[in-house]
């Protein structure tokens, strides 16, 4: 799972954070370092490993709560917001990280507000608005892309820019 | 001169809004305890006999002011404004001074224990805000050394028992309680002639200073990694005994040459009185101040911690099984709680 508040363990750096869930997950310590390490190249977080979670930049901490997530091979991934703060390199990683685990049978879930990655990884998209299921469609099928369909629901943005700001 | 007014205009605002140095010295078992002791004697004539308690009790309280103003005033938010080295540092030390309690602190010394005290204070307060203010431009990063990694050990929690010890040294209730212990075990050691029936009362007053820790056990890193410990497949009792015995391994060194199962007795009726708002408040410990605790339950852990450790120097080694006993029973009981909250 990667939730919302990442749920980092603070004063432990990257690859201690890793090395301190593996262990609870079952893995034996050696399995948790090759793991560990092989996540961390993949996410490029390898020179940032030794870098306490406080300190790590939004996208570091982002791609270390994943990282955890995926450490112990779930067959049911959640994951909030997973590209968000994310540089584009690790993103195309991830959106391949995750077409590889869903084909191997794993069930994933996601969030996201970046319309142009679910259309291109998702196989159902379902909106929500104002806490309601507004639709529920698979993009690969549909007539209509994501995004037409959120706007058509949510309403195409209108913004006043302040003359201030114009000048 | 516009500029200036500006920035003194933005310090009031940021101080009066926060007033974070307050809050966290609320309710702290050690500083009650010594506010307690100092009202007892003739304040004036107790101020320079009991001259190392007030800088054990200063020192870390003008950290928590300082570290205020550090955070009041963020080093990357500071290095864009158009000022020179000397404007930051005078800045800074002008946020340091203007804080409400910091004068609050100098007027009651100058006027209630004199000159000598007032200017005593300041310069106190001058050590340790240059000192803070240097170790936070360090051209390099502090890190703790391996051979303190407990993640290394084959113990399977050993990663929790490393971000607790780590939070732990975040507070400044440990080193309150360290700077306490070496002072007592240097006494034991080289004192003339120490008085064998003070290393129990030092041990208590280790581990009161520590005590408060204990309410936030959960919450050291204000409350982050909680999420985490409701996500992983970890039974909440082990848990629970992981965090304490970090806790609890530190206090037993620091009183080990001075009265062991004093410490160890209070420390253990500490963590079970701690338990309760350890588990279900939610009061979120930030770093380098001392820990805010809940006053009912920090003065249950000093009464019947200090009777579990007089007990158990007086009475022998049945009063530690006895504070053993009730440990055991409030983890069961945490157990419980964290189901709970776990399952909310």
């Amino acid at each position: 799972m990667l939730p919302e508040g990442l749920g980092l363990f603070e004063s432990l750096t990257v690859i201690e954070n890793l090395m301190a869930v593996g262990p609870i997950y079952g893995l034996t310590k050696s399995e948790t370092a090759t793991r560990a390490a092989d996540l961390l190249r993949l996410l490029d977080l390898t020179q940032g490993r030794h870098t306490v979670a406080r300190n790590c930049s939004f996208g570091m901490r982002k791609k270390t709560a994943l990282a955890i997530a995926l450490l112990h091979k779930p067959k049911v991934l959640l994951l909030d917001e997973p590209f968000e703060g994310i540089d584009p390199a690790s993103s195309a990683v991830i959106e391949m990280l995750l077409g590889q685990l869903s084909s191997n049978g794993a069930t994933i879930l996601l969030t996201s507000h970046i319309l142009s990655i679910v259309r291109k990884i998702a196989t159902r998209v379902v909106i929500l608005h104002q806490g309601r299921v507004e639709s529920d469609f698979n993009p690969s099928t549909a007539d209509e892309g994501v995004e037409d369909v959120y706007f058509s629901i949510v309403g195409e943005p209108q913004p006043e820019v302040p003359d201030w700001l114009r000048a | 001169m516009a500029q200036s007014l500006a920035l003194l205009s933005l310090l009031k605002k940021l101080m009066l809004k926060e007033l974070g140095s307050l809050s966290s010295v609320r309710f702290n078992n050690f500083l009650f305890c010594i506010i307690f002791l100092m009202l007892g004697g003739t304040p004036k004539a107790a101020f320079w006999s009991t001259l190392f308690f007030q800088i054990v009790l200063l020192a870390p309280l003008l950290v928590t002011f300082s570290v205020d103003t550090q955070h009041r005033l963020p080093q990357e938010r500071v290095a864009t404004w158009p000022l020179t080295r000397k404007q930051r540092l005078l800045l800074s030390s002008v946020s340091f001074a203007l804080n409400p309690v910091f004068m609050l602190l100098f007027f009651g010394y100058l006027f209630w224990m004199g000159l000598a005290a007032g200017l005593f204070f300041v310069l106190l307060a001058l050590i340790v805000h240059g000192t803070v203010y240097a170790v936070g431009r360090l051209p390099f990063e502090l890190r703790t050394p391996a051979g303190l990694n407990i993640s290394r050990t084959p113990l399977r929690v050993g990663g929790i028992a490393q971000e607790t010890w780590r939070e732990l040294l975040g507070t400044l209730d440990f080193w309150a309680a360290l700077l306490i212990a070496i002072a007592g075990t240097l006494y034991r050691l080289f004192g003339r002639a120490p008085e064998p029936e003070a290393f129990p009362m030092i041990s208590l007053f280790v581990g009161i200073a520590m005590s408060t820790i204990a309410q936030r056990m959960l919450r050291l890193d204000e409350g982050r990694a909680l999420l985490r410990y409701r996500l992983l497949p970890i039974a909440g009792w082990k848990l629970l005994v992981t965090q304490d015995m970090t806790f609890l391994i530190p206090l037993a060194v620091m009183v080990s040459l001075l009265s062991l199962r004093t410490g160890v007795a209070f420390g253990l009726v500490a963590l079970a009185a701690g338990r309760y708002p350890s588990l279900r408040q939610r009061a979120n410990q930030r770093r380098w101040r001392f820990v805010g605790g809940d006053p009912r339950f920090g003065v249950a852990q000093v009464l019947l911690g200090g009777l579990a450790g007089i007990g158990a120097a007086r009475a022998g080694l049945w009063v530690l099984a006895v504070a053993f006993a009730i440990y055991v029973v409030s983890i069961f009981w945490g157990e419980l709680l964290w189901r709970r909250s776990r399952n909310a």
